[in-house]
């Protein structure tokens, strides 16, 4: 796997996450008690044996880079290779932002130039999944491909948001289609792509002469019946969380018995940058049930079916449920929060009723719910109104 | 202003000793390196304390079993020691030319390395203990040493009075100072005990050391050097109020763990100004099933709990399963307690497993361990470490259990009972 130079697209639109992709990257969006998107593909790439990493970004990049920094719970800050962050800068032949995902990589062409790996392999980095690049790797080398993607079997629902396959008897991509609208196609595109250097080098070149910018609409679809595009089939979880509603249910999910994405396995670690590691306090009297807690956290109150990240406090009385709670936030006493996701330091006042009803309830960084407030029924609630008191 | 008070120090952590009278824990591993408060290692509190005074220059100082601490500490990257000039590093016994000694005493450890000390450029070494739980600003120390016109500064503290015949105990003047000092005193003259705390001029330390160290294989500062130092009228005290303890008993072990405990504990882990920092594997969040109940307890993070847990600490990863119940216990990383089984009072070594339908430990003192009446008579229960109780055993109070392979009872006990008191090691 020395021979794989891994590009990590991060630059992607953050709308999709409402008011938590609002001063964030998506892939530096917290997930799972503990985690944040990037970590899911920065961790496959470690347990992988991938060591050269580069990860692009450009929309808000400040919380990732902060977490990523130089690369130390990976395991990545080394003296040869290791991850790095990648943002446009002035002064290259052209000055833009990253206009697309291709003019991403033709940003940073030098890089995979004179990168001596022989092959390149380009991920996104807010996708939710275990896998091992490996076994990508190995379908990609007896094939003999010039391009491999990992697909998943069609699901329903997939022709509206994915890359939908048509396979040859052999697994080899036959036709390509970007988000047709229906399930056209046996297998859908999970945005995983290894390819051989070389050619993604000359064909990044002519893109760059033509002025296009897509990775799939300008690369990989013309690609198709003129070169070889194998396909590797995953079976395992993967996520793409591409709205508040899916990013909600893959967090509750987790703290299911039997969870379809186990966070624990100590075959497959999924390493993040901890902040702390004191333990969490259950109070006497308290009640946490059927939910994940993140280190720190102080409860006294009642929790069921929610993800708790570091550090939140739940007072007594007060009764968390169906909830996705981030870093610092504080239930006050007798306080209830039902069907919501809080982003870091939200508070809510003791007595307060906040619920999204048969919807959900999302509140922006910091934000203050006053005590005795009743907030029910589905909203999202952006950091920038944050400094006013809401009755 | 000077924002240096105090001139440049280097730490010499003192972690070699054998801490006999933690039985079990400290059998596999030395007492520095014993896990405390969840996933914490007992050496954490006093790296941190020199991480947040800034001391960026640290020995440590190892012989016994050092194994488990070096795996640990490392190189000291969580506590920002890994650095390009000074950092950390290891001072173990070694082979040298004109000399291959173990180490005899704490003095004698500085002795064996006096080469490496000479040539420190330090203007003082703090030396500390590596198996104390408690935080300390080691500058309020260090400048008042340095405003002082004392050779050696020792943190001293109030103990209970019936305790004060486990320390070194000064004996103060009317302004505090110390008048004399005797090291485990019958009859103590005061409650003022040393922390094990020095911080000495170099010059002097070496000076000392050079003085004394070639006749005496086992100097000590506690028994030898401090004595000398009050009589000669160079040795000042520097008074600390705050908690802390000396975990050298698993009485006093188990009760650290419970001032951890509480709305408002005797001593909080998450202090914001003053965290205590370790090495920190990758541990999914804490998982808590339908059926977990769980009061009064500190739990780690890569836990899965399905039974009851109350007043106790659990480190990470560890397995409570359906029906089980943890009541005062301290259960250490990826330690399993099996469906339906009961543990209380009892110390969980890592991954100690207790099968299903168990019970161990229980409440009240009971018979003190046959072996180890003066360590073992609270009615503590201790697992070793990798130790399996078979399902449906019954182990009572004062139980030393380290039975790591089921065949090694070999027919024992064959009505599964453990009687109070008894000693079962493979």
């Amino acid at each position: 796997m020395d021979r794989v130079l891994t590009m990590i697209l991060a630059g992607g639109s953050p709308d999709a996450l409402g008011v938590l992709g609002r001063h964030r990257a998506k892939t530096a969006v917290p997930f799972g008690g503990r985690y944040r998107l990037i970590d899911f593909s920065l961790s496959n790439c470690v347990n992988s044996g991938l060591r050269r990493i580069y990860i692009l970004t450009q929309y808000n990049p400040r919380s990732l880079r902060r977490h990523i920094r130089l690369g130390r719970p990976w395991d990545l800050d080394r003296s040869e290779g290791g991850v790095r962050v990648l943002l446009p800068y002035s002064g290259a032949h052209r000055t833009s932002w990253f206009r697309g995902t291709a003019d991403a990589l033709i940003q940073n062409l030098d890089l995979i130039r004179r990168s001596r790996s022989r092959y390149v392999l380009i991920l996104s980095g807010d996708h939710i999944y275990k896998m091992d690049y490996r076994e990508l790797f190995h379908r990609h080398v007896v094939t003999g491909a010039t391009v491999t993607l990992a697909t998943r079997p069609s699901r329903p629902g997939d022709g509206r948001r994915f890359g939908m396959l048509e396979l040859d008897g052999h697994g080899e991509v036959r036709a390509f289609h970007e988000k047709p609208g229906d399930e056209r196609g046996s297998d859908t595109s999970l945005g995983i792509y290894l390819c051989e250097r070389e050619y993604l080098v000359d064909r990044l070149e002519a893109l760059a002469r033509e002025d296009r910018t897509d990775l799939v609409n300008d690369l990989i679809i013309p690609a198709v019946g003129r070169e070889r595009i194998a396909t590797y089939r995953f079976d395992g979880y993967w996520e793409d969380a591409g709205d508040l509603n899916a990013y909600y249910r893959a967090n509750l999910l987790l703290v299911d018995a039997n969870p379809p994405l186990v966070l624990d396995d100590p075959g497959w670690p999924i390493f993040t940058r901890v902040e702390t590691m004191t333990p969490a306090w259950l109070a006497p009297g308290s009640q946490a049930t059927y939910s994940l807690l993140g280190a720190g956290c102080r409860i006294a109150g009642q929790v069921h079916g929610s993800v708790l990240f570091p550090r939140v406090t739940v007072a007594a009385g007060a009764r968390v449920e169906n909830a996705v709670l981030f870093t610092g936030c504080h239930v006050e006493e007798g306080a209830w929060v039902h069907q919501a996701i809080l982003d870091k330091n939200v508070r809510v006042g003791a007595g307060a009723r906040l619920s999204g009803g048969d919807g959900l309830a999302v509140l922006g960084k910091g934000i203050e719910v006053a005590p005795g407030a009743e907030q029910i029924g589905p909203r999202e609630e952006p950091q920038l109104r944050s400094q006013e008191t809401r009755a | 202003m000077n924002l240096r008070p105090y001139g440049s120090t280097s730490v010499l952590i003192l972690a070699g000793g054998r801490g006999e009278r933690l039985d079990l824990l400290t059998r596999l591993r030395a007492k520095p390196a014993v896990p405390f408060g969840g996933g914490f290692r007992i050496i954490d509190f006093v790296l941190s304390n020199c991480f947040h005074a800034g001391l960026g220059e640290v020995y440590i100082i190892t012989q016994y079993l050092p194994r488990s601490l070096e795996d640990h500490v490392g190189f000291g990257r969580a506590w920002d020691l890994d650095r390009l000039s000074a950092g950390l590093n290891y001072l173990h016994p070694f082979r040298g030319l004109e000399r291959s000694n173990w180490y005899g005493g704490t003095a004698n450890a500085l002795y064996e390395n006096l080469a490496y000390l000479e040539e420190s450029t330090a203007d003082h070494f703090l030396i500390l203990g590596g198996d104390h739980i408690y935080r300390m600003d080691y500058r309020d120390l260090l400048a008042r040493h340095e405003q002082s016109m004392a050779q050696v500064t020792v943190g001293v503290r109030p103990v209970p009075l019936d305790q004060a015949h486990h320390f070194g105990i000064f004996e103060p003047d009317e302004r505090g100072q110390a008048r004399s000092f005797e090291e485990k005193p019958e009859a103590p003259r005061s409650n003022l005990a040393s922390m094990g705390i020095y911080a000495v001029r170099r010059q002097f330390l070496l000076e000392a050391l050079r003085e004394r160290g070639p006749e005496e294989p086992t100097l000590d500062f506690g028994r030898d050097l401090v004595p000398q130092w009050v009589s000669q009228g160079v040795l000042g005290l520097y008074h600390f109020d705050g908690y802390w303890l000396d975990v050298g008993t698993l009485d006093s072990y188990f009760r650290a763990h419970r001032d951890l405990l509480g709305d408002e504990p005797v001593f909080p882990l998450d202090a914001e100004e003053w965290p205590i920092l370790s090495r920190t594997p990758p541990w999914a969040p804490l998982h808590l099933a339908d059926t977990a109940r769980v009061g009064d307890s500190l739990v780690c993070e890569g836990c899965r709990v399905r039974g009851s847990v109350t007043g106790s600490v659990l480190g990470p990863g560890v397995l409570v399963e359906e029906g089980a119940e943890v009541v005062d216990a301290i259960v250490m990383e990826n330690a399993v307690v099996g469906a339906g089984s009961r543990v209380e009072r009892s110390i969980l070594d890592k991954r100690a497993v207790v099968g299903a339908g168990c019970r161990v430990g229980g409440a009240g003192a009971g018979e003190p361990n046959a072996e180890r009446p003066q360590h073992l008579n609270s009615g503590l229960t201790l697992l070793g470490k990798d130790s399996r109780v078979p399902a449906g055993m019954v182990l009572g109070r004062n139980v030393r259990w380290s039975v790591t392979r089921e065949e090694d009872l070999a027919g024992r006990f064959a009505d599964g009972v453990v009687p109070d008191g008894s000693s079962i090691l493979s």
